[in-house]
């Protein structure tokens, strides 16, 4: 297994307010990962610093041995926790930015996966509702073929059945050599298809360790095991 | 990935752009045609105020298209870089220099139309009048050569100043704007008010350099000047005017520009 994400003595501060304190991780290549925590726990803040969308105060992120930058975005797809799509754009008008930017985007794939929901390619952003929206950046997200997949709670705030869809998605669409770091509070969904979970409190890892081994030395499931370490 | 970069940014601001630009010439074609009425203004006062109104109303269009297109380039800047739209912006695998190179162009390009359409704009309106007016075309024209000869149009030299000028202005005007937005990132909250204040800031500023650089130009020695030769000491001071005034301003565009690329590469905080 090789190294696929490095962070070293990351160190994340507004003001006097610590979002990630010393932080070390390692992520290995063809997993899927969960990032675990409570609101305000600094699972955003990590994912932003890791994506380029944030200064660290200190430490340093390699993705595949390179610094946050070019090679690290090359590899890396991201969903936000937001829509971030221009609105006067059309869905097809999209694609073609992907496709423009992104080497491994994989336009076919993005078409079937429209075509099999019923988005039309024509329509506007502004013209479809939230869930839709999302539906579609899963999709673009989704049809990259990238090494490292960030997903930034990609079930918050969907309907029972829109999550269905969203983690098959997920799950039929990653190469099996990416992986996979996923961000989110509703364990219960997305524990099944967890390899590894990562409990993130006040900025600090409290655990990373794979959900078998929850499983076995704790004789609890890792929604859980949360609910223990993060109870209020 | 420069190309695409501006590729882009064009596809998805020509629209209102172009539209804002054929405004400035519709403004100017209707403008033309009230003037038709200049000859019936002395029968009618009621013909005199509509035209003045109509006037006053082309001006006033004329420099909201202008502000509309900065406001929009600028939003546009603002909304790709520092909004939700940033998450991608700033996900795409290219270099962060490139982006502002990107916006920097195709907003001065556009820009650069615009002031090229205001121009267009004018000059149809101007054609109507001096259409609408016994004015002889070859005196009006000579009275242009000479004014132009005056402000020192026939040197060579102070043409390309002009030319320079020309080109210069959108470019610093639309990053001068980019800076105010990035330094408004830098708060740590209030960052469209980061930014106004910075705009004024700059503005506050730019009078003063400005004013600097007019005296320093020779403003003294065309007060100072005789009757004789007024016109080639204004013609001097007009000249030199310029030449330090975009000398300034090509300075102070290079210094935003490279602030804007340095807090977008190193101060980067989407929150």
């Amino acid at each position: 297994m090789s190294s696929l994400l490095q962070i070293s003595s990351l160190t994340k501060k507004y003001g006097t307010l610590t979002a990630l304190n010393d932080l070390n991780l390692e992520l290995e290549s063809g997993h899927i990962t969960g990032l675990l925590g409570p609101n305000g726990s600094g699972k955003t803040t990590l994912i932003k610093i890791i994506c380029g969308l944030l200064t660290p105060t200190s430490g340093t992120v390699t993705v595949k041995g390179n610094p946050v930058g070019v090679e690290s975005k090359k590899v890396i797809s991201y969903l936000p926790d937001t829509t971030y799509l221009g609105k006067s754009s059309s869905v097809e008008e999209i694609i073609s930015y992907f496709r423009d930017f992104y080497e491994d985007f994989d336009q076919d794939r993005a078409y079937d996966m429209l075509q099999k929901l019923g988005i039309d390619p024509r329509s506007r952003l502004r013209t479809l509702s939230k869930g839709t929206k999302e539906k579609v950046q899963l999709i673009l997200v989704m049809s990259r073929r990238a090494d490292l997949y960030i997903l930034d709670e990609p079930i918050a705030g969907v309907d029972p059945a829109a999550r269905d869809y969203i983690l098959n998605t997920i799950i039929t669409n990653y190469d099996e050599n990416a992986s996979i770091l996923l961000s989110t509070h509703l364990i219960t969904d997305v524990e099944n298809i967890l390899d590894e979970v990562i409990f993130l409190k006040q900025g600090s890892i409290v655990r990373h360790s794979t959900v078998d081994e929850i499983r076995t030395s704790e004789g609890k499931s890792v929604d859980g095991l949360f609910r223990e370490v993060f109870k209020c | 990935m420069l190309g695409k970069l501006i590729k882009h940014d064009f596809r998805a601001t020509w629209k209102v752009m172009v539209s804002l630009d054929a405004v400035l010439v519709v403004l100017g074609i209707m403008a033309a045609v009230v003037l038709q009425t200049i000859p019936h203004v002395e029968d009618s006062f009621g013909m005199g105020l509509f035209m003045f109104s109509c006037i006053g109303l082309f001006y006033i269009g004329v420099i909201a298209a202008n502000i509309v297109s900065l406001i929009f380039l600028v939003i546009r800047y603002y909304r790709n870089l520092y909004t939700p739209e940033g998450y991608l912006t700033f996900t795409l695998p290219v270099k962060t220099d490139m982006i502002i190179h990107s916006k920097v162009i195709t907003g001065s390009v556009w820009m650069l139309l615009c002031y090229l359409f205001t121009f267009i704009s004018l000059v149809i309106a101007g054609a109507g009048f001096v259409a609408a007016t016994d004015i002889s075309r070859a005196d009006l024209l000579n009275a242009m050569r000479e004014g132009f000869s005056i402000l020192g149009f026939g040197d060579p030299g102070f043409t390309a100043i002009m030319v320079f000028v020309i080109l210069l202005t959108p470019f610093a005007g639309i990053v001068s704007m980019y800076f105010c937005i990035s330094v408004g990132q830098l708060w740590q909250n209030h960052k469209i008010l980061g930014a106004v204040l910075c705009c004024i800031g700059l503005y506050i500023l730019n009078q003063i350099v400005t004013q600097v650089v007019f005296f320093a130009s020779g403003f003294w020695s065309l007060m100072s000047g005789s009757g004789a030769d007024i016109d080639a000491t204004f013609g001097t001071l007009y000249k030199n005017m310029m030449l330090n005034i975009s000398i300034v301003t090509f300075v102070e565009a290079v210094i935003f520009y490279i602030v804007c690329i340095f807090i977008t590469r190193s101060k980067i905080n989407l929150d």
